[in-house]
């Protein structure tokens, strides 16, 4: 049995919702059952059924792996590149000026995945932005699922990982080969943190952010939970600090106090000053 | 070798070959009491550092399975030599990628495919993974020339 | 745009070549480095060469060794695709002039991603992917 029953989908969409505030539209029946068919097989069972019966039953090892499958997306270095120049040409030199007193900058990854895009802001302010070596310099990265968070603060990826839109060069620098795996370097690893979060779930008391990059994510998320987040974004956001989307992603009509700044092939959002 | 190169590493490497270019084909995953129908083998040879070499065989119907995906044609379409160039090329991958595993330096050879002559070489088998896509085996091997400790 | 993928399997420059080709990408082929000299030296010379390494006759490090001696092709576009990704290895390949470095096995949005870094961009992203592209909900 390798499709997913009307009643499976309709549990599935009240479950995911909850869970990780991912709607699940009519459509995505085929989601279910190409993300859900490896955890049937992994888990000795014989159908989605037997998986929704687990969730039911309270299994909360059969719960993670069903959000982990459905939630986690393949991710790449310097992913969709515009927005790693945004950084480059505009967000980071302006960061760099204005705090220059202070010394310190704050970056937040609030869906970090399995770390690439974080990783790859850490190998962005380490390769050219040497200013910054004496900064205090905290580098964050979150995400709702166990799996890629743990995963994430090993630094260590598959050959198929390092083949998505990590240049040569950074992987030469600062990768070495441990068996089958690369690993990032220990000088990479010690500056950044990857802790577990549901940005759809009340937030505890956290730090200010220079730059928020919230990529990707609000695609998910129906109009209030959109809302919401972005409010919550902009409260942990510096006056003066930028937001980064994902390509299709806007914070226009959702929600006020950004100004969107067109840089390249993207657009950035500054929060204004209050 | 098992420290060197696991069952478990083996075993990873031929599943990315799988999940790179045939991901719409259905899984490759472990098997362990299936026959091994080796319809199709070839083998590259490392030599260095570390000397030995890495085999693969394969039943008929995943060979073509893996030339119809590469050469874009029905599997019922894909000539002989089409299969063969195929399987060489995994072959190529999986030997290869151990081989990066492997102290270095060593070199690769390009692959060799069994043409039907004498094929067994004097060498001991260090590791056996067979692996199963829709019920058909993959096996690899890894040799190490007879006597090396 | 044109490319040149050097391989001495013909599955695997078959595989490159669909790819390329839903990319609007015209592609030549050569089975290894010296054939790879004579194509270009016939022109048009590819803007992209795609390169194995453990090739018969001319190996790949030889090949971008040699393609780089002619201060005539410099503009061209070399990246390494191969199994090769020792790390000393990738290094000796980009000393000798390789752009970027594919390890196989690898996706096509792994390859689309590289050409985007060498700054070559593709008429087209290819639709329907069939090599494992990410699926999004």
């Amino acid at each position: 049995m390798t499709t997913a029953t009307a009643e499976d989908f309709q549990y599935l969409q009240g479950f995911l919702l909850d869970r990780s505030a991912i709607v699940l539209s009519e459509d995505k029946q085929y989601l279910v059952e190409t993300r859900l068919l490896p955890v049937v097989q992994r888990h000795g069972v014989e159908s989605i059924t037997d998986l929704v019966r687990a969730i039911r039953r309270g299994d909360k090892t059969v719960e993670t792996a069903v959000v982990d499958a459905m939630t986690t997306n393949e991710t790449s270095w310097f992913r969709d590149a515009a927005p790693f120049d945004a950084l480059r040409n505009l967000v980071l030199p302006e960061l760099v000026a204005s705090n220059v007193t202070r010394r310190r900058l704050a970056i937040w990854s609030a869906a970090c995945s399995t770390g690439q895009e974080l990783y790859s802001v850490a190998m962005l302010l380490d390769s050219e932005f040497s200013d910054l070596a004496s900064w205090r310099v905290d580098l964050h990265g979150t995400d709702l699922s166990t799996t890629v968070v743990q995963r994430a603060r090993t630094g260590s990826f598959t050959a198929l990982e390092i083949n998505r839109g990590l240049p040569a060069t950074l992987l030469v620098r600062y990768f070495r080969r441990e068996g089958a795996q690369f690993v990032i370097a220990d000088s990479i690893r010690s500056r950044v943190r990857f802790e577990l979060f549901n940005l759809a779930r009340p937030w505890p008391p956290m730090q200010d952010y220079d730059v928020i990059l919230l990529r990707n994510v609000l695609i998910y998320f129906d109009v209030e939970t959109k809302r919401d987040v972005l409010e919550r974004v902009r409260g942990r956001l510096r006056p003066g600090g930028f937001l980064l989307l994902g390509t299709a992603e806007t914070t226009r009509g959702l929600v006020d106090g950004f100004r969107p700044i067109p840089v390249g092939a993207t657009t950035v959002f500054r929060r204004e000053e209050s | 070798m098992t420290d060197l190169v696991s069952n478990e590493t083996i075993a990873e490497i031929t599943q990315t070959f799988w999940g790179a270019y045939l991901p719409d084909a259905g899984d490759l995953i472990p098997a362990v009491d299936l026959p091994a129908i080796e319809d199709v083998r070839g083998r590259v040879d490392i030599d260095g550092a570390w000397t030995g070499c890495v085999e693969v065989s394969c039943s008929m119907a995943v060979a073509r399975k893996i030339a119809s995906v590469m050469f874009a044609a029905e599997p019922s379409e894909i000539a002989e030599a089409d299969v063969r160039d195929a399987v060489g090329e995994l072959v190529n991958v999986v030997g290869g990628n151990i081989k990066s595993i492997l102290p270095a330096p060593t070199s690769l050879s390009v692959p060799i495919l069994d043409d039907g002559g004498e094929w067994r070489f004097a060498a001991d088998l260090e590791s056996e993974v067979l692996l199963a896509w829709a019920g058909e085996p993959i096996v690899v091997r890894v040799w190490r020339p007879e006597g090396t400790i | 745009m044109r490319a040149l993928v050097v391989d001495d399997s013909r599955a695997m420059r078959s595989l490159l070549r669909q790819i390329l080709l839903q990319l609007g990408i015209e592609v030549a082929e050569a089975a290894e480095g010296r054939a790879a000299i004579d194509l270009v030296e016939a022109g048009p010379v590819p803007e992209l060469v795609l390169v194995d390494w453990h090739m018969p006759v001319m190996d790949g490090l030889e090949l971008v060794t040699e393609l780089r001696a002619h201060k005539e092709w410099r503009h061209m576009a070399i990246m390494m695709v191969t199994t090769e990704s020792e790390h000393e290895n990738m290094v000796r390949a980009l000393l000798a002039g390789a752009n970027e470095y594919l390890i196989k096995p690898f996706t096509a949005d792994a390859v689309v991603e590289k050409l985007s870094l060498l700054g070559l961009h593709c008429a087209t992203v290819p639709a329907g992917d069939s090599y494992g592209g990410a699926t999004q909900p």
